[in-house]
């Protein structure tokens, strides 16, 4: 039986590993692997050029795991993603060539790039952990993990990920730009070759199936429970917001509370872990009102505004 | 643990023992429509048998032949066992019935598991979604089909039996114990069946999310809904069914009464059965109420407020049945039953408060006799100091958290609501400088007991109390400075 203890030495050398190629990106690393063990998927909305791909490579590779990365065009087809039928003349018979999704840590360059065609023959692998082409259905290899990105600043040419498909991301989390220190570590660090070429496994994807079973028996108390969900309402109801965290929402953030504590070698969940995961599990999934758009207001914002008013319901003092 | 095993067996013996019931009763009031006892043995099997084949066997594409061959098994054997007689017709209906419903359940139980199919796992995964999707595609919401039925049948049930105990055919009848012992097995049988096809729907939603609640939770939930049903049998079997005098007929008689002659009450009159009601002679002419005083009004409010007491009773009592069944979902309930478990939930707060405010009133106590002095009542209301601390009821780490807190927020380092405890020590920490550690580790052994399974014990535990024991101090001597910063600049 998994323990988490487990899951927190786990942890403790994957960032070790990845943090080998990723200079200073601790928080997004520790993310990752949260959303890693809880099954789910990423957006990371990032400029170009702040080591996304290396991030998803060095996962991959620390976990043993396959990785393959598309690159997100207006003409790219589902079929490009997915895998095609061909036929093969000497068999006499039409055989399936595996597309890039059949690996298991899948980077989505600017998905906002592809059509919503495109985007939406995701969502079947990302949501049921299969694809179907012509009429059979594959089941994707776990653990499987897609890491989309896209940029924030430049829309032109773009389809942006419509609401539903946003809701199907488990977290976003943005990469930012390194500090000056930082920067100068990574230039000497890629003096002579790319750290990534030496990234070995430390564990394996049978072991992270594991991993993630173990995280589910994560001990939430009632309170936390109560909390999470008090946030997660509350998200519906404030001014600035059209349409709030819905309940697969809720559901996000209970698994990766779960997911963090055993990161942190806890059997149990606090209003921390809400807190911290509040903001990359919520902030993306939330449809703020037009003239809140317009006066520059972030959702972000609006989650860290929730979490300064909706009560932690710790103790009663009165 | 799946409960899905035993759902078409509980189909089946209900709707065998519904059957039977009518058919009983159709004996009584016709007898040459009285059923021989091995019936119960056909009815009883082709349901069961029907239930369990269409809830794991049938399919769309289940051959007619073998459907057939399924109900010929049960038809064939009763043909000649009915003396291949007009009798054949009555039985041999009441077989198929028995088949039809068995079928009906068992392609339920079906279509609940298929919930995934139909919606995809990410829509089953959310239960508002699939209650949506379901009633948007025309079908009731699964576990509403075994309500319908159960009341359906109650219903019919309830109606053969006032007849029949009207005309005086059940009192000495022979049939008369097999009649309670067949209502009582419908009743528990649809009651568990009820429960069980709602348990059975959350384990499908569960797998469908992939959510992994406590194993113990199917074990809790048969345990409760038995303890209901035992409560249902004794009540059915062994509580008065005449709730005399607080019926409409007397309520409304004394009223009227009250109404026409003031103060005078009429005796309500003992009657025979068939007998009608017989009201007051000024009944007859409605004239200006004579000498209507305060006093009748008086009564009529306490009898309205009885009935209203009454209601609400039985409101809660029906409130805590759906809210045990329900669970989390008692907040889809809509109607009468949303009503009840309101009635509930607001008798549950109000005994609660007022628990609360007895132990208020038992811890305030002590103190105020511990502490008389010339400011009476706001000494004793007043917290107790370092020495006398230890000695309260509440002594744990929680409660230690709450005076730190109460103690820390009159120097201005408040607790707030949206804090967590980690950031209010981390709050304290920055005050108090020196004491991280100390802070820290009460902090941290505070979560495990708030927030941890498993809470802390012996050692640890004492630790923990003397690191808060320790802050306790520095916050109160923290007010000392103040005090004397104070002081010093007022002088």
């Amino acid at each position: 039986m998994t323990q988490v203890h487990e899951v927190a030495e786990f942890g403790r050398q994957m960032m070790e590993n990845i943090g080998s190629v990723m200079v200073g990106k601790e928080t997004a690393t520790r993310m990752l692997l949260v959303a890693l063990l809880s099954g789910g998927h990423v957006l990371v909305e990032d400029v170009p050029g702040v080591g996304k791909t290396m991030l998803a490579r060095a996962l991959a590779a620390s976990i043993g795991g396959s990785f393959s990365r598309i690159q997100c065009t207006p003409d790219l087809l589902p079929s490009d993603i997915t895998g095609l039928s061909v036929y093969d003349q000497r068999a006499g018979d039409f055989v399936f060539r595996p597309g890039p999704l059949m690996s298991q840590i899948v980077l989505a360059d600017e998905i906002n790039r592809a059509t919503p065609r495109t985007q939406s023959s995701l969502l079947e692998a990302m949501g049921e952990g299969q694809v179907t082409v012509d009429g059979q259905t594959y089941r994707l290899e776990q653990p499987f993990l897609v890491m989309a990105t896209q940029n924030p600043v430049e829309f032109e040419g773009t389809f942006p990920l419509p609401e539903a498909q946003l809701d199907r991301f488990f977290l976003s989390l943005s990469l930012g730009y390194p500090s000056v220190s930082q920067e100068k570590e990574v230039l000497y660090r890629l003096q002579e070759r790319h750290p990534i070429e030496d990234v070995a496994p430390v564990t394996s994807p049978e072991q992270v199936r594991l991993l993630q079973q173990a995280i589910t028996k994560v001990y939430v108390e009632e309170s936390v429970a109560e909390y999470l969900v008090r946030l997660v309402q509350a998200t519906r109801t404030h001014p600035q917001v059209q349409l709030g965290a819905s309940p697969r929402g809720s559901l996000a953030l209970f698994r990766a509370a779960q997911a963090l504590a055993a990161l942190e070698g806890r059997d149990y969940v606090l209003p921390d872990d809400v807190k911290q995961l509040a903001v990359p599990v919520l902030a993306h999934r939330l449809t703020l009102k037009a003239d809140s758009i317009l006066r520059g207001v972030q959702p972000a914002a609006v989650v860290r505004d929730l979490l300064r008013q909706v009560p932690v319901g710790a103790e009663e003092l009165n | 643990m799946s409960v899905k095993g035993y759902l078409p067996a509980l189909a089946g013996i209900f709707s065998a023992s519904v059957l039977l019931l009518g058919a009983l009763y159709a004996g009584l009031f016709a007898p040459a429509l009285a059923v021989p006892p091995w019936l119960w043995a056909f009815l009883l099997g082709s349901a069961v048998e029907s239930a369990y084949f269409a809830a794991y066997l049938l399919s769309p594409r289940t051959p007619w032949t073998v459907r057939l061959l399924e109900l010929g098994f049960w038809l064939v054997p009763l043909y000649f066992l009915a003396g291949r007689s007009w009798r054949f017709l009555w039985l041999g209906g009441l077989t198929f019935l028995s088949w039809l419903l068995g079928r009906d359940y068992g392609a339920q139980l079906r279509d609940m598991e298929r919930v995934a199919d139909l919606l995809g796992d990410q829509a089953a995964s959310t239960v508002s979604w699939e209650y949506e999707a379901l009633e948007s595609q025309g079908q009731s919401p699964a576990v509403e089909f075994f309500w319908r039925r159960l009341a359906g049948f109650g219903l019919l049930m309830a109606v053969l039996a006032s007849a029949a105990h009207r005309r005086g055919l059940v009192e000495g009848s022979h049939l008369a114990w097999q009649l309670k012992l067949l209502g009582g097995i419908a009743l528990c049988a649809g009651l568990t069946l009820q429960g069980g096809a709602y348990l059975f729907r959350l384990q499908m939603l569960w797998s469908c999310a992939k959510a992994e609640p406590d194993p113990a939770l199917p074990r809790v939930w048969m345990r409760n809904l038995g303890l209901i049903l035992l409560a249902l049998l004794v009540l059915v079997y062994l509580a008065p069914v005449d709730y005399s005098p607080l019926t409409a007929e007397t309520i409304g008689r004394l009223v009227m009464g009250l109404l026409q002659r003031g103060w005078e009450m009429p005796v309500p009159q003992e009657r025979s059965a068939g007998e009608r009601p017989q009201f007051p002679q000024e009944e007859a002419t409605y004239g200006e109420p004579q000498g209507l005083d305060v006093a009748g009004l008086v009564f009529l409010i306490i009898s309205f407020l009885l009935l209203a007491i009454f209601t609400a009773i039985i409101l809660a009592v029906v409130g805590f049945i759906l809210v045990e069944l329900t669970k989390a979902e008692v907040e889809r309930l809509r109607g009468l039953p949303k009503l009840a478990a309101a009635a509930y939930a607001a008798l549950r707060k109000a005994l609660a408060e007022l628990s609360a405010l007895l132990r208020r009133v038992k811890l305030q106590l002590p103190q105020a006799r511990r502490t008389p002095g010339p400011l009476g009542r706001d000494q004793g209301a007043a917290p107790p100091g370092p020495g006398a601390r230890m000695h309260l009821p509440e002594r744990g780490i929680r409660a230690l958290l709450r005076r730190i807190a109460r103690e820390a927020g009159k120097k201005g380092l408040a607790f707030l609501p949206s804090q967590t405890p980690w950031e209010y020590g981390k709050l304290l920490q920055r005050r108090l400088g020196s004491q991280e550690d100390l802070i820290a580790e009460f902090f941290q052994g505070y979560q495990a007991v708030r927030y941890g399974a498993r809470g802390l014990q012996g050692a640890a535990e004492q630790r923990v109390l003397a690191a808060g024991r320790e802050i306790l101090k520095k916050i109160e001597a923290l007010e000392g400075e103040e005090q004397s910063d104070s002081g010093t600049r007022g002088g």
